[in-house]
């Protein structure tokens, strides 16, 4: 114990403690993130937009309940309805902009790596604390809307029936809110380690997903496939596609709604979307890996 | 040149400055306070990127927002070390010598002798990304000063800049204010100041704390005794005269220099005209007589702190 | 130009060729490569990205960037600098996506263009530019994240708008430009519920209106922007005390 003096020294002294952090170091950027994120008044406003089409599909499920089964060729059954609704990405993509397009690049531009590299911090250590804060903001965007969809139509379909008829979509929700954070996160963080602005981040990664949903509607529109399957998986080629693609095939289900009364979806084939999801997402990782460093080299 | 009338600026809720009267005239005036002081709130009004909430603000008898007449005689280099980073320091200058209204066919030469002037003649046609820290201040200073303009605001201009850079840059605000240029110049280096100028604004949480000239600014500060130090050999037989003189509060001698004598007194011009008389009458030498309390950051420091620093 | 700006100005300016090649070796039918290529990927991406990239960062990059001050202490009138500045934006937009409408059309045509239905709608582009980017730079005016509305405007809105029933799509600019061009040169394929409500809404927006919409939106975003940009305070957040 250490020995008091009988006047306290109050002045300013630096800090002596022990400094072995008690949770894992990441987290402390992660929860940095966080609050910055969530002092954002455009996240909470865009995340209430983002919920509105479940909340649609509420007031539609409330008053299905009522008219005892009329419109279900229409909307299709739950689970169609809700994939439809799922596969609206356009808000949750425009949140993780919002949020993630700063992540690395608004540390850049600040030099604030120099910074935090020279804490006790590993590289390892500074990309899952970025990568996580955006999954954790995404997952949340995506996975609690579905939660209360779900909850409802459970306890209004009567739990047991309801665990017997689409049971797998509790167990497939996480993945379900999974899929598009890691997406969004991993792609973000790829970008904005490249970059020291973080709107040109945002700019680039809105140009490369709307681009690959017109490079998946070009390629579908032109190739005459005999198949449905291929000619739904063509269709899915692209980031928002893989999103939609994968949640019809955890949900064993195509989109339902107007779409479906017309166009006559099929659910994609697994593999190739898959296989474009784990591309996007560690190859997001590795660029990010690759670029962030505590010094800048200038050239020029 | 500047007249600031009952100025005020608020932030929604944050009053940036408060109510202050002052004008800014041909020669260097310091722009003193401590962090948020409103020391940068007050450049960015003379320069016209804020207006004031209340009051007015008038530079050569305009307001200043907004107003492309009174940016030709302006030369703003601002604090934050922003710049096109893609650009080389000469390409840079040229630039903002082309916008401040610089003959096309006068540019490029207007742009060396500005370089050249600021030291950077050698290294301007690398990218600015590269450039040190006080490559960058030398930069933003020559963009400021490239119009030849009548006032230059300049906000913390010695930052970052080594003590060779400093004392270049000192030197050459000295020629332009003896060449008849206003200088507003904010600054935490106060004895780098004080080599330049002895007028002051002293700004304190918004409010005009002080203005003038830094020994006529102490003299009016009663509530601290003036401070005199003499060194000279037989220091304390002296003091024992010095004793004897009713405006003297105190002496105090040095613990490790015994010919170091400190005086405190209420009153200092008739303590300077009763040593002068005692020296004379006496034939008495001193080492070194000084004043420490004249000193600016002792009058920065008893105005804002209430004490010396 | 700044480098990232020339890369991101080629890359995008690639995408209608690229797609344009894509289009014609999947297809086999010029026609159909090009009616699937040059609205989608020349009007719909290039000219939007571009527009969002040069246009909606006049303002707000200088801010985010704090050189803002430089410019603004500088002896030029307010306005005169922001049009100077939409200017360079608009012509750099025009001129990048006309090259882009024009490889498009060389990679599905060869070099045979006068057989394409190219000059009928490469006229559009300027228009589509000085458009865009006046719409844009007044969100830059107003907005310290513009690019998030631009986004959202050139991604979701000219998206579905134009898809709307009744006069709905006459708010999208997308669908004024089409309206000008000759008749089905813009036969781009939707899908899903995109083809659906295409087939719901058969009106026609007619030449003189879509002209007289796009000028006032033009000349309003211009003039609004000018007005604030002159009378408003653009000073960095955390510069400002």
């Amino acid at each position: 114990m250490s020995q008091q003096a009988p006047i306290a020294d109050l002045s300013y002294r630096n800090y002596d403690g022990p400094k072995t952090l008690k949770t894992a170091r990441w987290w402390v950027i992660t929860l940095s993130g966080l609050r910055v994120s969530f002092k954002k008044k455009g996240l909470w406003i865009m995340f209430g937009v983002s919920s509105l089409s479940y909340l649609f599909m509420l007031f539609m499920m409330f008053t299905q309940s009522f008219t005892q089964g009329m419109g279900d060729d229409m909307l299709g059954g739950f689970r169609e309805q809700l994939v439809g609704t799922y596969s609206n990405a356009f808000w949750p993509l425009m949140i993780a902009l919002l949020v993630g397009s700063g992540s690395i690049a608004a540390d850049n531009r600040a030099n604030a790596l120099q910074v935090y590299l020279a804490k006790p911090l590993s590289k390892r250590d500074y990309l899952i604390g970025k990568w996580l804060y955006i999954f954790m903001i995404i997952f949340a965007v995506y996975f609690l809307p579905l939660l209360v969809v779900v909850l409802y139509r459970a306890f209004d379909a009567g739990f047991v029936d309801f665990i017997r008829s689409d049971g797998r979509v509790f167990a497939v929700l996480p993945l379900l809110a999974g899929l598009p954070a890691a997406l969004h996160a991993s792609v973000l963080v790829g970008i904005s380690a490249w970059n020291k602005t973080p709107w040109i981040v945002g700019v680039i990664y809105a140009g490369v997903y709307f681009f690959s949903s017109i490079f998946a509607l070009v390629l579908s529109s032109a190739i005459d496939s005999t198949s449905a399957v291929t000619d739904s998986t063509l269709q899915h080629l692209s980031i928002e596609g893989v999103i939609s693609g994968v949640a019809q095939n955890l949900l064993g289900a195509a989109p339902g709604g107007i779409a479906r009364a017309l166009s006559q979806s099929t659910v994609p084939a697994a593999t190739p979307l898959l296989l474009i999801a784990a591309v996007l997402i560690i190859g997001g990782i590795l660029a990010a890996r690759a670029r962030i460093r505590a010094v800048e080299v200038v050239q020029g | 040149m500047i007249f600031l009338e009952r100025a005020s600026r608020w932030y929604g809720q944050v009053i940036g400055l408060n109510d202050v009267s002052c004008s800014f005239g041909p020669g260097i005036t310091a722009l003193l306070g401590q962090n948020g002081a409103g020391k940068s709130t007050m450049l960015k009004l003379i320069t016209g990127q804020l207006r004031p909430t209340t009051g007015s603000l008038t530079v050569f008898g305009d307001a200043p927002f907004s107003n492309p007449n009174v940016y030709k005689r302006i030369g703003y280099c601002p604090e934050t070390d922003s710049f096109y980073e893609d650009m080389t320091g000469r390409q840079f200058v040229n630039l903002m010598a082309r916008m401040a209204g610089v003959p096309n066919d006068a540019v490029d030469g207007v742009v060396t002798r500005t370089l050249d002037t600021v030291g950077m003649l050698d290294r301007c046609d690398k990218k600015i990304a590269g450039f040190s820290k006080g490559m960058r201040q030398r930069i933003k200073f020559a963009q400021a000063l490239a119009h030849d303009p009548d006032i230059l605001i300049l906000d913390e201009p010695l930052n970052g800049l080594d003590p060779v850079g400093r004392r270049d840059l000192q030197n050459l605000l000295k020629q332009l204010a003896d060449a008849g240029k206003t200088i507003v110049i904010s600054s935490h280096i106060l004895h780098e100041v004080e080599q330049m100028t002895r007028h002051i604004v002293l700004l304190h949480k918004g409010r005009l704390l002080a203005l003038g000239d830094v020994g006529e600014i102490r003299s009016l500060i009663d509530k601290h005794p003036h401070r005199v130090r003499v060194e000279m050999e037989g220091a304390r037989p002296f003091a024992r005269k010095l004793m004897a003189m009713p405006n003297v509060l105190s002496v105090t001698f040095d613990r490790h220099n015994p010919n170091l004598v400190e005086i405190e007194t209420a009153e200092p011009d008739v303590f300077y005209t009763e040593v002068s008389d005692l020296v004379l009458s006496e034939g008495i030498e001193f080492s070194a007589f000084t004043s420490p309390d004249t000193k600016l950051e002792s009058v920065f420091g008893y105005l804002v702190k209430g004490g010396a620093s | 130009m700044r480098p990232r700006k020339v890369i991101t100005m080629v890359v995008c300016g690639l995408m209608g060729p690229f797609f344009g090649a894509l289009a014609k070796y999947a297809s086999g039918s010029s026609a159909a490569a090009f009616g699937l290529a040059m609205p989608l990927a020349v009007f719909s991406f290039t000219l939007i990205i571009l527009s969002v990239v040069f246009a909606a960062g006049i303002v707000s990059s200088e801010m985010v960037g704090k050189t803002i001050s430089y410019l603004l202490t500088r002896p030029i009138p307010r306005y005169k600098m922001l049009l100077a500045k939409w200017l360079g934006a608009t012509l750099v937009v025009a001129i990048a996506t006309s090259l882009s409408a024009i490889l498009t059309t060389v990679a599905i045509y060869g070099l045979d263009i006068g057989s394409s239905p190219l000059f009928g709608v490469l006229w559009l582009v300027p228009v589509g530019a000085v458009a865009y980017c006046s719409l844009f730079t007044l969100m830059s005016v107003l907005s310290t994240k513009p690019w998030l509305f631009a986004v959202t405007f050139g991604f979701l809105w000219e998206t579905w708008v134009p898809l709307l029933p009744g006069d709905l799509k006459m708010l999208s600019l997308m669908a004024q430009i089409r309206a000008l061009g000759p008749e089905g040169s813009f036969s781009s394929a939707p899908s899903g519920l995109a083809e659906a409500l295409s087939r719901l809404n058969q009106n026609e927006i007619p030449a003189a209106t879509a002209w007289n919409t796009l000028a006032i939106i033009t000349l309003l975003s211009l003039v609004i922007s000018c007005v604030v940009f002159t009378v408003g305070e653009y000073v960095p957040k955390d510069e400002a005390q």
